[in-house]
């Protein structure tokens, strides 16, 4: 959204980056809560491991924490929250 | 550029991680991720994924070394292998086989650690034990006693059917990283989570039900969970009365262990202890997980018992999703049991003491006068040592030096050795006190077996050869047997393994062509035979098919606190590090996350000793001091505090009280004190 260039553009679902636009003004660093995009001279953006079956992320993670499942956090965070409240807050 | 994968097996932990490094130029250049392994479905922890940092390391040894004064002079493997030899026959020849031990190594393969004890019963010598002493010894005794069997009875992958998970003395978050992620997969399908431990880790995170209990409490606590359990009738009657016997000595045994009283002992809410007994006995599929925390006591055996006792009485055995899971702590320490580096055992758990194991062995290796009994542990050979009636020792890949307890007394005994031989990859502190030091190949520069914690046995290939005119383990005993004037002429860890296969039961259908990438669990009798992923179906091993259950009384620790030493101190593990660190230690991207000892100690305990976070403190028992930075945490209880044992100085301060069926030394509980320091 404030890439005024484009190089950070939708494909689909996905975000993409085109390298070749950006002006490395910093601004989607500014704007991405969770420090997905950063910038030296140009931006940097993870690809999800284009062109592999699996993000290397998720493929080494042990405890499957990082996964391709994006329910599969929320529902365990619910889970958690349920719990929380059916032994009356106490953690 | 051609690149090779070869296929592997993590050299840390005993989760039995598989791998491939790929290889270009004769150099491992990366590691490919396995996603089709049953264990980790390709994932690898920061330890796995740093593996390959230790394979080129400037520290490595590349030639074998001899003593010199203070320094080390470079010799040819012909001089060294005259050293060795000539050293072992002299404490043979004056002193008697007795007078040397052999301390064999759970990181070595499965054909390694065979041919080490091998060699030490041919010459006469009954005193073969490993680093297996000091983490699962009581698992061995324990569990062969109740269940017949010393294993994880479930595959770790099955711990996603259970519905119950209990772990107690585990921090598997950190130190089996990829078993949480099958922990996680059951908790999604609904399980419930139960985690006793005195410190709140990242495993006590996944727990609905957290027991926070005082070290050592353990069996209080057990025996509670039991009382609980036969209160409310929630036993499985049917299994009892079918699988079992013993159960009438545990309902008299466990009559006094009320929730309040468990409660009074073990600091943890009585309320908590009965929801966590009716979570386990009524749920349809339990599985109980337990590691250090429980074995490292001086009644780790006792402790091994009651969670057996537990299983049994519940039932929870011999079905998916049950279980009771010993998480062992290195690559091959299972394998290293299994091929008989115990004091007390032959390969295949034949007790030394038995003449028909003698008879067993001696027709298979075709000698005779094979020695009877069992020999001495690593703990007691370290003491023999120290009051000169071990006179010679053989090390591979140990490093009681740093790893035994009290290690100042252990260093001193090792020391006052007439001749010490250590066969390691890096010079640890074990190898600095050596007369001769043998430089020896890491697992990606060796093929071999290797048995994960689920009985797995893997084969790993070589990738790479090794540096300088390093040798493969078993390559440097097949040498120093020969000049020992032994035939120890075996080409290859294949034709190990074929012996193998003859003279182990469990592992008669274990053979090379057979382990493809996903390997065997043992038992495997027959060529023929799939292998046991599940142990105890249907019954057990023992006489008239049933289990035995084995009430045990709570008794307190070894070592009490007092006024001088206020402070319980309590040892493990860190996610970045692995056991004496040798490896993990040399190892940048590992080193750079925990680069130094630390002393986790409650936010309160340290307010009081006006100590912040980051201070310098001094801790010390009535053995030894050390200096380490305080971290402030209110998940350790008041008055405990831990320290990871992976730094050298650690174990200066641990206490040398062991068990007395298992000899395991009580790690988890030494008296301290603390001081800030100026």
């Amino acid at each position: 959204m404030v890439c005024s260039t484009g190089a950070l553009h939708k494909e689909g679902d996905k975000t993409a980056f085109d390298v070749d636009k950006c002006t490395g003004c910093g601004l989607c660093q500014l704007a991405c809560p969770f420090g997905v995009v950063w910038t030296d001279k140009i931006a940097h953006k993870c690809d999800l491991c284009s062109g592999q079956e699996m993000p290397t992320c998720v493929m080494t993670c042990p405890a499957n924490a990082l996964s391709l499942d994006f329910d599969l956090a929320s529902r365990r965070a619910r889970n958690r929250a349920a719990m929380l409240i059916a032994r009356g807050g106490r953690a | 550029m051609a690149r090779a994968l070869v296929p592997t097996v993590c050299p840390y932990c005993a989760a039995g991680c598989g791998f491939f490094i790929a290889v270009q130029k004769g150099r491992a250049s990366g590691i490919e991720y396995m996603p089709d392994h049953p264990a980790s479905e390709g994932a690898l922890c920061s330890k796995g994924n740093a593996a390959l940092e230790i394979l080129d390391h400037p520290d490595r040894l590349r030639t074998p070394l001899r003593r010199k004064g203070d320094d080390w002079e470079r010799i040819s493997w012909d001089e060294a292998l005259d050293l060795v030899a000539k050293g072992l026959d002299r404490a043979l020849n004056s002193y008697g086989p007795d007078s040397i031990g052999f301390l064999s190594s759970s990181k070595c393969s499965n054909e390694e650690n065979y041919l080490f004890g091998k060699l030490a019963r041919y010459i006469g010598c009954r005193n073969v034990d490993s680093c297996a002493r000091l983490c699962h010894a009581p698992s061995v005794v324990g569990l062969n006693r109740t269940l017949g069997a010393a294993g994880m009875t479930n595959p770790i992958s099955d711990i996603a059917n259970s519905k119950c998970i209990f772990i107690i003395g585990s921090n598997l978050a950190e130190n089996h990283p990829v078993l949480s992620r099958w922990v996680h997969r059951a908790r999604d399908a609904g399980a419930t989570v139960i985690v006793a431990d005195p410190r709140r880790t990242h495993t006590t995170w996944m727990a609905d039900t957290f027991l926070p209990l005082k070290p050592g409490t353990d069996v209080a606590l057990l025996n509670g969970l039991a009382h609980v359990i036969i209160k409310e009738g929630l036993v499985n009657r049917s299994y009892i009365e079918e699988h079992t016997r013993g159960f009438v000595d545990l309902v008299a045994a466990t009559v006094e262990y009320t929730p309040e009283r468990v409660a009074d002992v073990t600091g943890v809410p009585a309320g908590d202890i009965v929801q966590a007994a009716r979570s386990y006995a009524t749920s349809p599929a339990s599985v109980i997980l337990y590691s250090m925390g429980i074995t490292q006591h001086t009644i780790g055996t006792d402790n091994v018992q009651a969670i057996a006792n537990l299983a049994l009485i519940c039932g929870q055995l011999g079905r998916e999703g049950t279980g009771v899971m010993p998480l062992r702590g290195q690559n091959n320490v299972q394998g290293a049991c299994d091929m008989g580096a115990l004091a007390e055992f032959y390969p295949g758990y034949k007790k030394a003491d038995n003449p028909e194991t003698l008879k067993l062995f001696e027709a298979g290796w075709g000698i005779e006068g094979l020695p009877l009994g069992r020999g001495f542990t690593a703990t007691e050979m370290i003491e023999r040592a120290g009051v000169g009636k071990l006179r010679a020792m053989y090390i591979m890949g140990e490093d009681p030096a740093s790893s035994e307890p009290c290690s100042q007394n252990a260093q001193k005994a090792l020391e006052a050795l007439d001749f010490l031989v250590v066969q390691d990859i890096f010079m640890t502190a074990t190898a600095k006190l050596a007369d001769v030091v043998l430089p020896a190949a890491v697992w990606a520069e060796k093929e071999g077996s290797y048995t994960s914690t689920e009985r797995r046995v893997q084969w790993s290939s070589k990738a790479i050869e090794p540096p300088g005119s390093a040798l493969s383990d078993l390559d440097i005993i097949c040498r120093v047997a020969g000049r020992m004037g032994l035939d120890f002429s075996y080409p290859d860890a294949e034709s190990v393994l074929a012996e193998i296969n003859r003279l182990v039961p469990q592992y008669g259908g274990i053979t090379r062509e057979r382990l493809d990438l996903h390997g065997l669990v043992w038992p495997c009798p027959d060529s023929n035979h799939p292998g046991t992923p599940i142990l105890h179906v249907g019954g057990f091993k023992l006489d008239g098919g049933r289990a035995a259950i084995v009430p045990v009384q709570y008794r307190p620790p070894a070592e009490p606190i007092s006024s001088g030493y206020p402070f319980i101190l309590t040892t493990g593990r860190v996610a970045v590090h692995h056991n004496a660190g040798s490896m993990t230690r040399r190892s940048p991207s590992l080193q750079k996350r925990e680069p130094d000892l630390f002393l986790e100690i409650n936010l309160k305990d340290a307010q009081e000793l006006d100590v912040a976070d980051g201070d310098e403190v001094t801790v010390a028992s009535s053995r030894g001091e050390t200096v380490a930075v305080a971290r402030l945490t209110d998940g350790m209880k008041r008055g405990v505090v831990f320290m990871p044992f992976h730094f050298p100085r650690t174990n200066l301060l641990t206490s040398e009280f062991t068990d007395d069926e298992a000899w395991i030394p009580e790690f988890k509980v030494s008296a301290c004190k603390i001081t800030k320091r100026d």
